[in-house]
């Protein structure tokens, strides 16, 4: 199968769902002549012209909102926020608006908006554009987040976002606009709700969001080395959130750490440990723990930057230490 | 100020210890607490700390030494460079201390305070079994000692004279100190005083590493109402440590997981250390067949006629203003078990707790926790019945006049098998012949 980029992954989303459906349309900072930062929009702007590649000022609230009032009145845009960090200035627009429009007017409208965004760290941007605030939005119920782990997701992921009759945000990781990984020709969507098991295993289960898919992968590989056969499961979507999957899982290898980017402390990882701990208890031999981004500002400091996110080999050690038995105190 | 460091009393049979590394070099300086040097005796290996501040000058020995109990082995000084009289080599006896002005001791084997549990720090002497001067033999009571748990009498351990005496009755000595000397000849320096610090042999504070604390004498278990035995580490209060997976096969298997508590298996314990479960739930299930422990459950069963017993009753019932023969009942059975009990009688249904004496007409009805529990099951169809144990001893009564039989169920720790036998013997006693009870 051919293999192309996460970022031409996106591009081919948008095209083919542009294509598709001429209400689609895409907004925001420096997607059409510059085709944002990291070059994901390059030549949507030549097929599509400039009203549906539209190029807004520098006001997130503005055509954040702008994108809220076109769904509602029956159009399906794709915002591009260029860094997920600005999602603080959008919040209203995108919680008490896009989140609940739907309820407040009883059903009788819908906001079939996507806003595509990014996250993650270790890209030398500071802690002001590296912050991973997927949890933040999680939390408010209306909202759909959707978290690709390599370019067939973001491909897949993004579509049935577009096609999708309500808000949804999907995080992509800005690292791995240049990761390439194999996606069919052929049409193809990936439902919500659907976790995929990247590797199957028996002693314990890895679960990883976005770029930590790969972070578990690699300590899966590690950890074969030593004899230990763990298990990776991507949730793809966390909300909705694929809890058979990962519960089928928890009871099977009987321990689970859940790796994600953001800060550890109020985030996915808790959530999603914890409904492990209620659905699979009495299946655990070992207590479900948690590797997230240190609850600090993303250093600037490459050195601490590094460190400050999961890597494998704390992924490693932690997976080590459930397996042997050794008694984790929360001290 | 200076200070002696000698190689430490640890135990009451120990001669000599093995240094077993300095923490500190020559003219070091040291502050008070700080370990000095590790200590081996045969029973454990101990940390000593500085007794004092100042410089740690004249080690005369090394890592390895073997070197008697009272050895000067080093001066804690008040200068690094201080002049360092080479300390005296030989056995000294403990604490002479000549520059502390206080009185010389006379020569012997120092005895200490013993360590008769394992969290004591101290012990108060509760008195001398013996006097200055006084011939004692190894098994001869020297004193006793009262700690937070019990009073203990110590025996001399060794043979000799009684030369010194180091401690006051009511004296409270920290474990290991010295509080006497005795001597193979009598002397005429004898010393006989209350324990003080500055007394004591050395101003060293030992801290022990391990958690077996050396013995205090040749062989005081027997007296000891402590029992020495190392106990079984269990996590903080007795709870067992396991997955909860682990808890669920156990649950659904029916094994008791504090039975891994025996096993040398580390807590917590997870699923992998099912099968060690199943072997230890197996091989307890065989030894409770084989022999009764302490859960061990006795029932016996005594076959009698009960014509007496119903002509009794009637006459009780004519004399007695007694309705029912419940409180009668009741009576025979508590008194077989002691003078005064409380016994529940379960009758058709209905529970009644009596307060029971030897005479019939002070047994009464009462609120209190029954010791013995009786099921009438007479004048019932039930031909046999048998109990399980309950909060006290069950007797199960059943059958007819001509024919009763009475089956006793207990605990061991409610009644052992030996005095199970002796209640039920005697309450079948009273239903046979009524008279004894009066008797």
């Amino acid at each position: 199968m051919r293999k192309i980029t996460l970022s031409k992954a996106v591009n081919e989303a948008l095209v083919e769902e542009m294509r598709r459906d001429e209400n689609v349309f895409i907004m925001g900072e420096d997607v059409a002549e510059a085709g944002t930062p990291f070059k994901v929009l390059s030549g949507l702007v030549e097929e599509f012209g400039t009203d549906r590649v539209i190029d807004t000022p520098i006001s997130e609230p503005g055509f954040m909102g702008i994108g809220v009032g076109a769904a509602m009145t029956g159009m399906r845009p794709v915002v591009d926020l260029m860094f997920g960090d600005f999602i603080f200035l959008i919040m209203d627009q995108l919680c008490n608006q896009a989140a609940k429009t739907h309820y407040m007017s009883g059903g009788k409208l819908n906001v079939p908006l996507v806003l595509r965004t990014n996250m993650g760290a270790t890209r030398r941007s500071a802690a002001q554009h590296s912050q991973s605030l997927h949890a933040i939005v999680a939390h408010i119920p209306g909202l759909k987040i959707a978290m690709p782990s390599s370019a067939y997701e973001a491909k897949g992921l993004l579509k049935t976002a577009i096609r999708d009759d309500n808000p949804v945000v999907i995080f992509e990781d800005k690292l791995m606009y240049q990761d390439s990984a194999e996606v069919p020709e052929e049409e193809y969507t990936i439902p919500f709700g659907e976790a995929c098991v990247k590797r199957e295993g028996t002693d314990i289960t890895l679960i990883g969001t976005s770029s930590m898919v790969q972070v578990c992968e690699k300590a899966a590989e590690m950890l074969q080395a030593e004899g230990i056969s763990a298990e990776v499961i991507d949730p793809r979507t966390i909300v909705p959130l694929d809890e058979k999957t990962l519960v089928a899982s928890a009871k099977k290898t009987g321990r689970v750490i859940v790796v994600d980017e953001g800060h550890q402390s109020f985030g996915i990882t808790s959530e999603i440990a914890s409904r492990i701990n209620e659905k699979a208890f009495y299946y655990l031999d070992a207590p479900t723990t948690r590797i997230g981004a240190m609850d600090v500002p993303i250093p600037f400091s490459p050195a601490l930057e590094d460190i400050t996110v999961p890597t494998p080999e704390r992924v490693f050690e932690q997976a080590k230490k459930l397996v042997s038995g050794e008694l984790i105190d929360a001290a | 100020m200076r200070h002696d460091i000698i190689m430490p009393a640890l135990g009451m049979a120990q001669d000599t210890g093995t240094l077993l590394a300095w923490h500190k070099s020559e003219g070091e300086a040291v502050t008070q607490g700080e370990t000095l040097f590790e200590v081996e005796t045969d029973k454990t290996t101990m940390e000593v700390e500085a007794p004092a501040s100042g410089f740690l000058v004249g080690i005369s020995a090394s890592d390895g030494d073997e070197v008697p109990v009272g050895q000067v082995i080093a001066i804690i000084s008040d200068s690094a460079d201080a002049p360092t009289p080479k300390p005296e080599s030989a056995a000294a006896p403990q604490g002479s201390d000549e520059t502390s002005g206080e009185d010389t001791l006379p020569p012997g084997k120092p005895i200490i305070m013993p360590v008769l549990g394992m969290s004591q720090d101290t012990g108060v002497l509760v008195g001398w079994s013996k006097e200055l001067g006084d011939t004692v033999h190894q098994d001869d009571i020297l004193f006793e000692v009262e700690t937070d748990k019990s009073v203990v009498e110590v025996p001399a351990g060794i043979k000799g004279y009684l030369v010194a005496r180091l401690a006051a009755a009511g004296d409270d000595v920290p474990t290991g100190e010295t509080i006497a000397i005795i001597s193979d000849e009598p002397s005429k320096q004898m010393v006989n005083r209350a324990y003080s610090t500055s007394a004591a042999p050395a101003e060293q504070s030992v801290k022990p590493t391990d958690e077996e604390k050396p013995k205090p004498v040749a062989e005081p278990a027997a007296r000891v109402d402590q029992p020495q035995r190392k106990q079984t580490v269990t996590a903080p209060g007795g709870k067992v440590l396991a997955s909860p997976k682990l808890k669920r096969m156990a649950h659904q298997a029916g094994y008791d997981l504090s039975l891994l508590a025996a096993t040398d298996l580390p807590q917590p314990y997870h699923a992998r250390d099912f099968e060690a479960l199943k072997h230890a739930s197996e091989s307890a299930g065989k030894r409770a067949v084989g022999s009764p422990s302490i859960g061990a459950i006795h029932t016996l069963s005594a076959r009698l006629s009960g014509l007496e017993f119903e002509a009794f009753l009637g006459w009780a019932a004519d004399h007695l203003d007694s309705s029912a023969g419940d409180h009668v009942i009741a009576a025979f059975a508590g008194a077989s078990l002691a003078d005064k009990a409380v016994v529940r009688v379960d009758r058709r249904g209905e529970s009644t707790t009596y307060s029971t004496q030897q005479q019939l007409s002070q047994t009464v009805e009462s609120d209190d926790k029954p010791d013995l529990i009786l099921h009438d099951l007479r004048g019932t169809f039930i031909s046999s019945a048998e109990f399980p144990p309950d909060r006290a001893p069950v007797i199960a009564i059943v059958g007819s006049e001509g024919d009763v039989t009475l089956t006793l169920t207990c605990m061991d720790d409610q009644l052992t098998g030996k005095d199970a036998a002796v209640l039920l013997n005697n309450f079948a006693g009273r239903v046979a012949d009524p008279l004894r009870h009066i008797f």
